[in-house]
């Protein structure tokens, strides 16, 4: 399948008794049932090891699940090919931890790379690149190098690239996990202004205070699965 | 590579050298004659002409190969007493000569037939052997030049794993990722051309002034084919193309293996 086109009308990400288990044994994921409605905001939150970045994981097609079906815009993820993945991932904004930024190239030159290979054009770059600088509030550091960043700002530089095409889902694997409780609140503010204009956001994190203040939904798990669940559908909402 | 390319260079040119002097000794296909005394000569050469295959008949009275004898010999000449020789017919004939040589020697009158029958086959075999050793040097060599491309290839893709995984998480597609490390692998071959190149045209202009004092003979037959069109035009064009066809397969074998691979990337860290 190279399907590349996003569902609007169905739900954002489904995931129906999903389970993953790695090849040496470990559980990543436990007969997980959820569902992320277009336009929502989540927060995953759990201990380290409890499957946080596994099912983020399996949404961006990083992973593939050992049993279950994983649905992201209205496409099964495990069954695409790898242009297929690749066209789906371009409707898709991804944060992590450490930013993922080249280092060898400038924070508009990485958060360009999003829109060359979209195709866009260089007047169109120019003009997204400027207002995803202005958003994540880099504009005056748009030359410079990773490595002449604070951590707060190589983690706003990795938004930047991952709002730049404004994708209909915004993945953050712990964002906030090397910054201090100023700039991870910044960065969560800057999710909400995305979330404003209409993209659905899923936020993993173990930074219950952030979860607690940012008053979202909450998708709590605990070993791989979603704690406390009886039913499939265990979401529970501060 | 450019080590490949200047074998297959020099495969080439050595392939074109023979080819030449093949044609060349085509050229000069001509049958020997030798009349018994007494024999007319004038009449031989007309019956001759008659035989299928014959295309002239040059008569040499055997008066007229002493004294070219003689001049050949200098004071030496004059050693060798009376005129030994005979009459003879040149015959220049079409293929196959040897045919045409059986024919001529059956006639009545015809002393003896020669003909560069054995230089030719030997010539023959020789473009054959040189074929075969070239084909088999240049496979081992592309062997090689591809084992090499496709492991420098793979340690360049190694090397930037950080970069492709980026990629391909903001969605490019392998193509877009992949065809970059196609062309550059492309344009080692086309160096590789371009110095093989410029090798065989330095060594090709030193062989210059020592092709340039060898007998006449060995430079007609060659018809000068060490600066012929085909070193000059064709050489560079085929040891670019056969570079940049072996650069390109190469880095495709190097790049095929990750393009086709799920993105299974373990960046994410934590729980």
């Amino acid at each position: 399948m190279k399907g590349s086109g996003w569902d609007d009308t169905s739900a954002a990400v489904q995931l129906w008794a999903v389970s993953k288990t790695y090849g040496n044994g470990a559980t990543g994921l436990r007969d997980v049932t959820l569902e992320v409605f277009a336009g929502e905001f989540v927060f995953v939150t759990g201990h380290s090891g409890s499957g946080k970045s596994t099912l983020l994981k399996l949404l961006y097609g990083a992973e593939r699940p050992t049993a279950g079906r994983v649905m992201v815009g209205g496409h099964a993820v495990p069954d695409l090919d790898v242009v297929g993945l690749a066209r789906l991932r371009r409707h898709l904004g991804l944060v992590f931890q450490d930013g993922k930024l080249i280092p060898q190239r400038t924070v508009a030159e990485n958060a360009a790379l999003a829109l060359k290979t979209r195709g866009y054009g260089r007047r169109e770059i120019e003009r997204r690149l400027a207002a995803a600088l202005k958003l994540v509030g880099l504009q005056t550091k748009a030359h410079c190098f990773p490595a002449q960043l604070s951590g707060g700002e190589q983690q706003r530089a990795g938004i930047a690239r991952a709002v730049v095409h404004t994708p209909q889902l915004l993945l953050a694997d712990e964002p906030t996990g090397n910054l201090d409780p100023d700039n991870a609140w910044q960065v969560v503010q800057i999710f909400k202004k995305l979330h404003a204009l209409g993209t659905t956001v899923v936020v993993s994190t173990h930074d219950e205070t952030l979860v607690r203040a940012a008053k979202h939904r909450v998708i709590r798990l605990q070993g791989g699965a979603i704690a406390g669940a009886a039913a499939p559908l265990s979401v529970s909402a501060l | 590579m450019a080590l490949l390319l200047f074998l297959v260079g020099t495969g080439l040119q050595s392939a074109w050298l023979l080819e030449n002097t093949l044609e060349g000794m085509g050229d000069r296909l001509e049958i020997s004659v030798y009349l018994t005394d007494g024999t007319d000569a004038i009449q031989m050469q007309t019956r001759f002409l008659q035989v299928a295959g014959v295309e002239r008949v040059e008569w040499i009275a055997k008066e007229v190969a002493w004294q070219r004898l003689q001049a050949d010999l200098g004071e030496d000449g004059s050693a060798l007493g009376l005129n030994p020789l005979a009459d003879e017919l040149r015959v220049r004939a079409q293929d196959p000569v040897g045919a045409v040589a059986a024919q001529l020697s059956q006639f009545p009158g015809v002393e003896e037939v020669w003909y560069a029958k054995e230089a030719l086959t030997r010539l023959q075999e020789l473009r054959q052997a040189l074929t075969y050793v070239s084909v088999a040097i240049v496979g081992v060599c592309t062997a090689i030049a591809l084992a090499t491309l496709v492991t420098t290839i793979r340690l360049i893709v190694f090397a930037r794993r950080r970069e492709i995984e980026i990629l391909q998480l903001v969605g490019a597609t392998p193509r877009w990722i992949y065809l970059p490390f196609v062309m550059q692998g492309g344009s080692f071959g086309l160096v590789g051309g371009a110095i093989a190149w410029a090798v065989l045209a330095l060594l090709t202009r030193a062989l210059e002034p020592i092709w340039a004092v060898q007998p006449e003979l060995i430079r007609s037959l060659t018809g000068g084919s060490l600066f012929d069109w085909r070193t000059r035009w064709l050489l560079p064009l085929v040891l670019l193309g056969f570079g940049g066809l072996v650069g390109i397969l190469g880095s495709l074998l190097a790049v095929n293996r990750f393009a086709r691979r799920s993105p299974d990337l373990n960046l994410a860290e934590g729980g």
